[in-house]
């Protein structure tokens, strides 16, 4: 009888234990690629940073399960991304990818991702992931090229300008821009676009070719190390005082005010993140970072990497943490609405990024040091699929 | 060649066979770019190894032919058969174009101009948008596939094509820098005055080093794109030519193995130190260094001298 | 900044004849101030190039070292040069810490890492290579990744304005410098015993030896001399180009393509060659924008066809 009630509650224990799905055991694992070297680890590296601050917020665990985040450097080359991704796919068997800011990183990696069916949430703001290299496995959290040269485009229209000069990476992100400008303002409009190489040391040559009677304002579409030197530049030739800039996407990131000299206040941009925006998510948000970062300030970047771990988080969540179930998991990616320190984001049907954009304009702050004000909301913009297929 | 080393190469030749069986798809792919690599390295040795010429700009050939893959598989959608040989020959031309220029200088002056060459190749991929898709590259590039059936999408027969090509352009190699045209080359890297005294016509023996050289690198640039799937202009940037000139010199320059185990090495560091540091910069430095240091021949120079010490003991 | 061929603004019918002709003229000078700042800009771009040219070709001149950590020095002495200003508030200050520790590090790279590799090419690269990839790391973690620049001078903040010539005061303080520079090395070069002795080790090293010149302190002194330019040139830069991981790949490729131009070895070539890039990438993102690397690149091979030892090289 004795013998028969420990064998029932032990057959009932070992039942009990085969019918726990065998992969709450094993760990979430997330493939984490960023360039973390050369120029552009100065949107990489933030961007890293975020993603884990993202994760330890939930103790890394997620419904019950540890999180492990397995970290990659692109160097911001091609070949190197993609053999890191492969590495990360097949090497270290995540279950999904969150990387990338460097668009020939991205236009090389998708391909690859598409083909391997592995949920990728990206950075990159390149057009073709949500047209021609779209797929239901890759996903956009970020503005694409279309959506925030759009936003620019009308921004500046709305305050009164006719004709504008433009000056943009020689490369798709800026070439991009301009095709934009050119579309919403008109070609005749456009005075003059250049396309100085990225990371040109001097722009002296592009402006001073620039005459501020011919147009109101320039639109400028360069970013990283490249924005604080034009902006400099731009004041040093004193083309500030009667023609502004107004900058594309992350040109004033938060990131790059340190670098910016003092004729940066009054120059503007638009996008998704503006330091100063009082709210009570971003008042958390910020004072988290600067909390654990001697008091700097985050800026795009950081903010990018934080919602595109926030939204991995969610979606996890929505399905329980069953991060093996890709076809859920993408479902409940698509589906989900999430409030951050800028308000809501969510993806449209081609798995693009919409979200709210602010008029940013740089004044000096409080410490005297430099801060974006952040002006007029422009409410959950798309990506333009019907001016710019 | 002795009993031993060829016994050596049919072990080796052995287990590069049966790699696939034993590998993931991943490190195999690792094995890939090794493959193509070491006869990247090994290309560049017959220049600086055995014909004493070093070169900064060897990336300009390894792309050319990579650019002329992307472009020719991607939007001419020719066959392999066609893409291999038209690529090569663009490497080719490409070499005798520079080495007719390159080739009045000597020593550090070539070094530079080889260096300013590569340089204005790249400029042109960067520059040429229409033609090169500039700073983006080329993207969705098709894997060949041999005859009707034999597609190479998958990893394994691809692994078998690479292994293939590259053991016969290295026989290829060897064969080179056995025959009286490399102790040719051995005689110009020792002294040139010499063997023009000899009566050799030493200006054309060099550029016909110049151009094989060119051509073993095209291959690697053609098998690369392949693997890849995608051409950027990074393929043929300093970086790549200070690469590849790494690969030999820390491998061992004027013995083919030597740079084909430094293009390993290089190829794996990069890999494997990444994973455990983001300070791999540092560490990849710092090993350039000890090798310097303690190495100065080279892994295979140091291989040697141990084997040297222990039969002297 | 007027381009060419802009009319003045309060052109008007008026007048007729007499206003067209003064604005034709108007319409010149506005030309040739036009090129003027662009020759202005080139030339300070240039002395920036020179200030890490001139160091390179003196090494290689010297030591027949091929220094590819030069880049390293002018990178890391502009982040010096940026956190002492920032303690301080001190430009000159920064300037002279910059060269000093740099210097140091030269020496400390020389004497114990290169030396031993005398006429050793490749094993030089390896070691120069291995130090470009450790110093660009270690600025990375020491500074961060983000771009940074250095605050001008309170004395050259402002900007020369003489009717529609408009030029910053930093840009010609960085050419009067580089110009006292260039006397200055010209001057050690050509008159003193030192610039004596070290064209004495140019020309045939075992004689100097054998004349009693003590060429290892020699090599020493010229290698810090340098990487102290370069860092000069990085700190001088940093208000204008800014400092940022990567900027030492970038300049190390110009500062080759002006020694190419210019001539291994030579003073006067490192010099004329860095005016003629800085002029050349200026003139060519402004007449040929589409083809902007092209226009450095391109005429460097054309000179190479012609003169393969560069303008002033020696054999």
């Amino acid at each position: 009888m004795r013998h028969l009630c420990t064998t029932a509650i032990l057959g009932a224990l070992a039942l009990g234990r085969l019918m726990q799905p065998a992969y709450s055991q094993e760990p979430i694992k997330i493939g984490v690629m960023f360039p973390l070297t050369g120029p552009i680890s100065a949107q990489g590296a933030p961007e890293r940073d975020a993603v884990k601050q993202a994760f330890d917020e939930e103790n890394n665990t997620i419904a019950g399960r540890k999180v492990e985040l397995l970290y990659e450097d692109s160097a911001g080359r091609p070949d190197t991304g993609l053999t890191k991704i492969k590495a990360l796919v097949e090497r270290d068997k995540v279950h999904l990818l969150l990387s990338e800011v460097v668009s020939s990183i991205g236009a090389a990696i998708a391909p690859y991702v598409s083909e391997q069916k592995i949920p990728w949430i990206s950075t990159v703001a390149l057009d073709s992931l949500t047209r021609s290299q779209k797929s239901p496995y890759i996903f956009r959290f970020v503005p694409s090229t279309y959506q925030y040269a759009l936003v620019a485009a009308r921004l500046t229209q709305k305050m009164g300008w006719k004709k504008v000069y433009f000056i943009g990476w020689n490369a798709p992100p800026g070439r991009e821009s301009a095709d934009v400008a050119k579309k919403i303002y008109g070609a005749e409009n456009v005075v003059d676009a250049q396309f100085p190489n990225v990371g040109t040391s001097d722009y002296a040559p592009y402006l001073t070719a620039m005459d501020t009677e011919k147009a109101d304002g320039t639109l400028a579409a360069m970013w990283g190390s490249d924005a604080p030197r034009v902006v400099g530049q731009y004041g040093e030739y004193g083309l500030n005082k009667k023609m502004p800039l107004f900058g594309i996407a992350s040109f004033t990131s938060e990131e790059l005010l340190t670098a910016m000299p003092a004729q940066a206040v009054g120059v503007q941009s638009a996008y998704t993140y503006c330091g100063t925006l009082d709210t009570p998510e971003n008042k958390k948000f910020v004072g988290g970072f600067k909390a654990n970062h001697d008091g700097a300030v985050p800026g795009s970047y950081t903010y990018m990497g934080y919602m595109a771990a926030k939204i991995v988080i969610q979606a996890l969540k929505d399905i329980g943490g069953k991060a093996e179930d890709r076809e859920a998991f993408i479902d409940a990616l698509s589906k989900v609405q999430l409030k951050g320190p800028m308000g809501m984001t969510s993806f449209d049907e081609h798995h693009g990024l919409v979200a709210d954009f602010y008029h940013l304009t740089i004044e000096k702050g409080p410490n005297g040091q430099l801060q974006n004000a952040c002006g007029e909301r422009i409410a959950q913009v798309k990506d333009p699929y019907d001016l710019f297929p | 060649m002795s009993i031993g080393v060829l016994g050596t190469f049919f072990i080796c030749g052995c287990l590069l066979v049966a790699l696939p069986y034993a590998l993931s798809n991943y490190h195999l792919g690792l094995v890939v770019e090794v493959l193509i690599f070491a006869l990247f390295a090994m290309s560049l040795d017959l220049l600086i190894g055995y014909t004493g010429m070093a070169s900064l700009g060897h990336a300009a050939y390894f792309g050319v032919a990579a650019y002329a893959t992307g472009l020719l598989a991607a939007k001419l959608g020719w066959s392999v058969w066609l893409v291999l040989p038209v690529s090569l020959g663009a490497a080719a031309l490409t070499a005798v174009f520079f080495g007719l220029l390159a080739l009045r200088t000597r020593g550090s002056y070539f070094l530079m101009i080889t260096l300013a060459l590569s340089q204005v190749v790249w400029g042109l991929a960067f520059g040429w948008r229409s033609l090169t898709g500039g700073d983006d590259g080329l993207p969705d590039i098709p894997r060949p596939s041999i005859g009707p059936y034999l597609s190479l999408v998958a990893d394994r027969p691809f692994y078998y094509f690479v292994l293939l090509l590259v053991g016969v352009a290295t026989a290829l190699l060897v064969a080179i820098v056995s025959s009286p045209f490399g102790y040719a080359l051995r005689g110009i890297r020792e002294s040139e005055t010499r063997m023009l005294a000899l009566g050799y016509n030493v200006n054309a023996y060099k550029l016909v080093a110049f151009v094989l050289a060119a051509t073993f690198a095209g291959v690697a640039g053609s098998l690369y794109v392949y693997y890849t799937r995608f051409v950027s202009p990074n393929y043929l940037e300093v970086l790549r030519s200070a690469e590849v000139l790494l690969m030999v010199i820390l491998g061992g320059a004027g013995t083919l193995i030597g740079p084909a185990i430094g293009a390993a090495l290089i190829v794996l560091l990069e890999n494997v130190v990444s994973a455990y540091t983001e300070r791999w910069l540092i560490v990849v430095g710092s090993i350039y260094i000890l090798v310097a240091l303690f190495a100065p021949r080279g892994l295979i120079g140091l291989a040697r001298e141990l084997g040297q010490r222990r039969l002297r003991s | 900044m007027s381009a060419p061929g802009r009319a003045a603004a309060d052109d008007s019918n008026a007048l007729g004849t007499q206003r067209a002709r003064s604005t034709d003229k108007r319409v010149d000078i506005n030309a040739m101030i036009f090129w003027l700042v662009q020759a202005l800009n080139g030339i300070s771009f240039g002395m920036l190039l020179f200030l890490l040219a001139s160091g390179l070709s003196l090494i290689f001149g010297l030591m027949k070292i091929l220094n590819l950590t030069h880049g390293s020095f002018y990178l890391l002495g502009g982040y010096v040069g940026l956190t002492v200003i920032q303690k301080t508030g001190s430009f000159v200050l920064a300037v002279v810490s910059a060269a000093s520790v740099i210097a140091i590090i030269g020496i400390v790279i020389e004497r114990f890492f290169l030396r031993r590799f005398h006429l050793q090419e490749l094993s030089q690269a390896l070691v120069t290579f291995g130090f470009l990839f450790i110093i660009s790391d270690l600025t990375t973690v020491i500074w961060g990744p983000n771009p940074q620049t250095i605050p001008k001078p309170a004395m050259f903040d402002g900007a020369v304005h003489l009717g529609s010539f408009y030029y910053p005061e930093y840009r010609l303080f960085i050419i009067g410098f580089g110009l006292i520079i260039a006397a200055l090395l010209w001057w050690l070069q050509e008159g003193t015993r030192i610039g004596a002795m070290l064209r004495a080790s140019v020309d045939d090293e075992e004689v100097a030896r054998a004349l009693g010149i003590n060429v290892s302190i020699l090599f020493t002194l010229v290698f810090a001399l340098g990487a102290a330019l370069a860092a000069l040139g990085g700190v001088m830069g940093g208000p204008i180009v800014g400092i940022y991981p990567g900027a030492d790949f970038q300049i190390l490729l110009l500062g080759f393509v002006v020694i190419i131009i210019g001539g291994l070895g030579s003073l006067k070539g490192a010099l004329i060659g860095a005016l003629i890039v800085g002029l050349l990438d200026n003139f060519g993102k402004v007449l040929f924008p589409e083809l902007a690397l092209f226009t450095i690149f391109a005429p460097m091979a054309l000179i190479l066809a012609v003169r393969p030892t560069g303008l002033f090289g020696r054999e």
